[in-house]
């Protein structure tokens, strides 16, 4: 079980777990699909928390779940020690301005009917009580480089890259402590990522944010996390400070993980390859019940 | 020792809406040779899918197609018809929409089957199976008989894999073919299209966005930018001595290369851009169309 | 990966148009009749005198579609009829289109069990065969204009509604939709903001197929004689009346069913078009 005082810790779950109803026909109900079995992890302040999986890990309904936007089977969301599950929604309202997100599609996740100027001001009309956001809401793009006339214009005048500016505009203008990135350059170049990741590092600085970096490119991760948790099926397999996580992977989903990602060096790949045909995946056990996460080394937990 | 596949001096043009000729691919070079995974990289609008295509003739139907050479297997087919078949297997990027999904797994395979074997009944079955397994799919019989909505997206690319196997190609040809798949099952399809190549003999022409994947599977790459080759060597070459300048830029924009020196460097935008449309081709010297690639011993 | 190219605004809609020069001609011909039926009161033409003189007279110069069984002046009497398809038409096609736009986006927006209450209803009014719904609300209400235009449009909102259920649901999904809905907004904001604009070239083609749908209909019901009553005519209604003199005047009846299938193929022209030069863009 990972430890946290409680002043660092501004985010934390206990024991989530999200399950969906599997429908046979005629609307039986024939299974159910932890999308998140049992999860418990705690997110420090001022840190940048990576929650790494494949398609089918369940880390975008951890997250969501985190902010609300899905209902908890059970467990608990707790912010600041305040569980927000058992909150009824008018109350929650106000942590929603303290936990923001960033999505991953630049092209859903602005109307095509407005403009920046008008989508960043959304959060701040509806969450802030100011007589007139707009000075706010133009820093806010001033701070992610949209400036001048081009705050006027529609989603579709926008590159993938800038689109996504104007999504963290809309996130930090009503001053969160805490945003959620949902795989934010996943959809991008691979010459625009570095962009947008270099954005959202400087302004963690300049901000105090406190990041949850959903991926399922560790390479994206390595630059830009302080700690990792690598997730799988619905559960944690792993967890600890980035550099520990990449030297000296612990679970065998994590090393398979690392041996995977194509790395354009011929002679790392060939050693990769020799790793991978030694060690098929799923070797290890898979038991019904999650496992308690054991600290391996400082820091360092395993799915033990 | 021929070619497998030797394309010479091919442009294509495709007109626009307004009838304006674009020039899609100019005059490329491409050869692969036998037992050879040749990757073809570059950005998107490079014209790697379309050099794909133009030897498959599927290129949209106002495309103006010449070259000075098309031979496959030694045989020219720059005048096929369409009856003569080509012993060329292509497989794309989207396993999700590659498969009708309303026909059994079986049913794919079987018509495969029928159709370049002329193998029916109890035996094209039997062939099915056997074609599941080869390409390693577990429980092979059991997965004959479901639906491809009951099988994962890697699944799916390895029954295309099979599929395409089984009308006894000697080139593959493969677009993309993990770019829609998670890192872990990519590497498995990376890795069994290698297997593949040396238990059947067989040469793949691989395309790809993807640096990563160029290193870990390819013997040869071919470099593309804006329609053109631009530098062809074997993988070492091109990753560790690249000689034209788009390739350098493209490497240093990819992390975790050496030229990128390891971290994220900040290129400012598409490599492209700024490289002349009239840069000279580089041509590795040692380049040898029959490169048998060195075995790692495993 | 994929570049997404849009093409400019202008270009679509002068490629829709080229591509369908039967939009040109529903442009001009709709044109002509709107104005003829809106400028009918302020023209010299009189629907209702007869002239004993000219009774049943084939078209001439002075009666340019000729008269009727009564004399009176049948171009009168088709424009002023005309007047009446058209607005009933109109007024039909904005009940239903905004019931069913209403409905949709409701459905569409709403919990799965408010959407399933309306879809059923939607299910329950679609199998009813509106002929027999028409008759018996016309028992209640005695048949004329207010009758027809209630009855059109109460009971073919079913489809827009269906259709706008649909667009919604789809939008519904875009990160954007739970954004608003994540930060609090109120749900008649969300749909008005976020899910309207989206749905609106949906709602538009609908409205096109609605007034079509509801001109057919007007006519038909009219045909029947549980439509326009006289004195009013509508094109429909001057059909029933052609009906008894088929044989020796047969304009009576050519000249208003030709004109209700012009307008009915005109405006479903213009639908097709609208939706091809809205579904291009980006």
């Amino acid at each position: 079980m990972t430890t946290a005082s409680v002043t660092t810790s501004l985010l934390s779950t206990e024991s989530v777990s999200k399950h969906f109803p599997i429908k046979g026909p005629f609307g039986t109900r024939t299974g159910v699909l932890k999308a998140v079995d049992q999860v418990s992890l705690d997110i420090r302040r001022g840190e940048t928390l990576a929650l790494v999986g494949e398609s089918g890990s369940g880390k975008t309904t951890l997250g969501r779940c985190l902010l609300q936007m899905e209902q908890v089977t059970s467990g608990a969301v707790r912010y600041e020690g305040v569980d927000l599950t058992a909150l009824p929604a008018q109350q929650r309202r106000p942590y929603h301005r303290s936990m923001q997100v960033i999505f991953q599609d630049p092209f859903s996740s602005l109307n095509p009917h407005r403009t920046a100027l008008q989508q960043v001001l959304e959060p701040l009309q509806v969450l802030t009580d100011e007589v007139d956001p707009t000075p706010r809401a133009l820093a806010a793009l001033e701070q992610v480089g949209i400036t001048g006339d081009a705050v006027h214009k529609y989603p579709r005048a926008f590159s993938g890259g800038q689109r996504q500016r104007i999504g963290i505009a809309r996130a930090i203008s009503v001053r969160p402590a805490f945003v959620m990135c949902d795989e934010p350059v996943s959809a991008l170049d691979v010459s625009i990522q570095a962009q947008i990741l270099n954005l959202l590092s400087s302004l963690q600085r300049e901000l105090g944010l406190t990041y949850l970096f959903i991926s399922h490119d560790l390479s994206v991760v390595r630059h830009l996390a302080t700690r990792v948790a690598v997730m799988y099926r619905g559960r944690i397999v792993e967890l600890g400070g980035t550099e520990q996580l990449f030297t000296d992977p612990l679970h065998p989903y994590t090393r398979t993980l690392l041996s995977a990602i194509p790395v354009p060096d011929p002679r790392r790949a060939r050693e990769a390859k020799l790793l991978r045909a030694e060690r098929p995946t799923e070797w290890f056990a898979w038991p019904d019940d999650p496992q308690h996460l054991v600290e391996a080394a400082p820091g360092h937990f395993v799915a033990g | 020792m021929t070619d497998v596949l030797r394309v010479a001096g091919l442009t294509v043009d495709i007109p626009n809406r307004d009838g304006v000729a674009v020039r899609v691919l100019h005059d490329v070079d491409f050869t692969v040779g036998h037992g050879e995974i040749v990757g073809v990289v570059g950005e998107s609008g490079s014209g790697k899918t379309m050099l794909m295509r133009s030897v498959v003739d599927i290129l949209p139907e106002t495309a103006i197609r010449t070259w000075t050479a098309c031979e496959v297997d030694g045989v020219d087919r720059t005048t096929r018809s369409r009856g003569d078949r080509l012993p060329v297997s292509m497989i794309f990027q989207d396993p999700m929409t590659s498969l009708n999904p309303v026909r059994r797994i079986g049913y794919h395979l079987v018509e495969v089957i029928r159709r370049f074997q002329g193998v029916t009944g109890g035996r094209a079955r039997q062939l099915g199976i056997e074609a599941l397994d080869q390409v390693g799919i577990d429980d092979p019989a059991r997965r004959f008989r479901q639906y491809p909505h009951e099988l994962s997206g890697g699944m799916r690319q390895r029954v295309m894999i099979a599929m395409a196997l089984l009308a006894k190609p000697s080139l593959l040809i493969a677009d993309e073919p993990t770019t829609a798949l998670d890192v872990t099952v990519q590497a498995q399809i990376l890795d069994l299209i290698t297997d593949l190549r040396r238990e059947a003999r067989l040469a793949v022409a691989l395309v790809t966005h993807d640096l990563g994947v160029v290193a870990g599977t390819c013997d040869r790459v071919a470099v593309m930018c804006r329609g053109r080759v631009v530098e062809v060597g074997t993988t070492d070459e091109i990753f560790y001595d690249p000689q034209h300048p788009y390739t350098r830029a493209l490497l240093a924009a990819a992390p975790g290369t050496e030229a990128a020196g390891g971290s994220l460097t900040v290129s400012g935008g598409v490599a492209s851009e700024w490289v002349d449309a009239s840069a000279v081709r580089v041509q590795h010297s040692t380049t040898h169309a029959s490169l048998v690639p060195a075995e790692v011993a495993p | 990966m994929s570049t997404l190219t849009t093409v400019p605004r202008e270009r679509r809609l002068r490629d829709a148009l080229a591509r369908a020069p039967q939009a040109w001609f529903a442009l001009i011909f709709l044109t002509v009749v709107i104005l003829l039926s809106l400028l009918a009161p302020l023209l010299p033409l009189d629907p209702d005198t007869t002239d004993l003189d000219a009774m049943s007279a084939p078209p001439s110069l002075e009666h340019w579609f000729g008269t009727d069984q009564l004399g009176r002046d049948y171009f009168a009497r088709v424009v002023f009829g005309g007047r009446i398809s058209l607005l009933v038409g109109f007024l039909a096609m904005i009940a239903a289109t905004a019931i069913g736009a209403l409905v949709g986006l409701v459905a569409g927006f709403a919990h799965p069990r408010i959407d399933n209450l309306l879809m059923r209803l939607v299910d329950f009014l679609s199998s009813i065969p509106w002929m027999i719904l028409v008759i018996v609300a016309s028992v209640f209400l005695r048949p004329g204009l207010v009758t027809i235009i209630i009855v059109i449009g109460g009971f073919t909102w079913m489809t827009t509604a269906r259709l706008v259920r649909a667009e919604t649901l789809s939008v519904k999904e875009r990160a954007y939709v739970g954004y608003s809905g994540y930060i609090g907004e109120r749900a008649p904001r969300i749909v008005g903001r976020h899910i309207l604009p989206d749905a609106l070239p949906t709602i538009l083609v609908a409205a096109t197929t609605n007034i079509s749908q509801a001109m057919m209909t007007e006519a038909s019901l009219s045909f029947l004689g549980v439509g326009i009553q006289q004195p009013m005519a509508s094109w429909g209604s001057l059909l029933q009346t052609a009906q008894g003199s088929l044989q020796q005047l047969p304009h009576l009846a050519l000249i208003p069913g030709l004109l209700i299938m012009a307008t009915v193929f005109s405006f479903n022209a213009l639908g097709n078009t609208l939706r091809r030069y809205l579904s291009r863009g980006a």
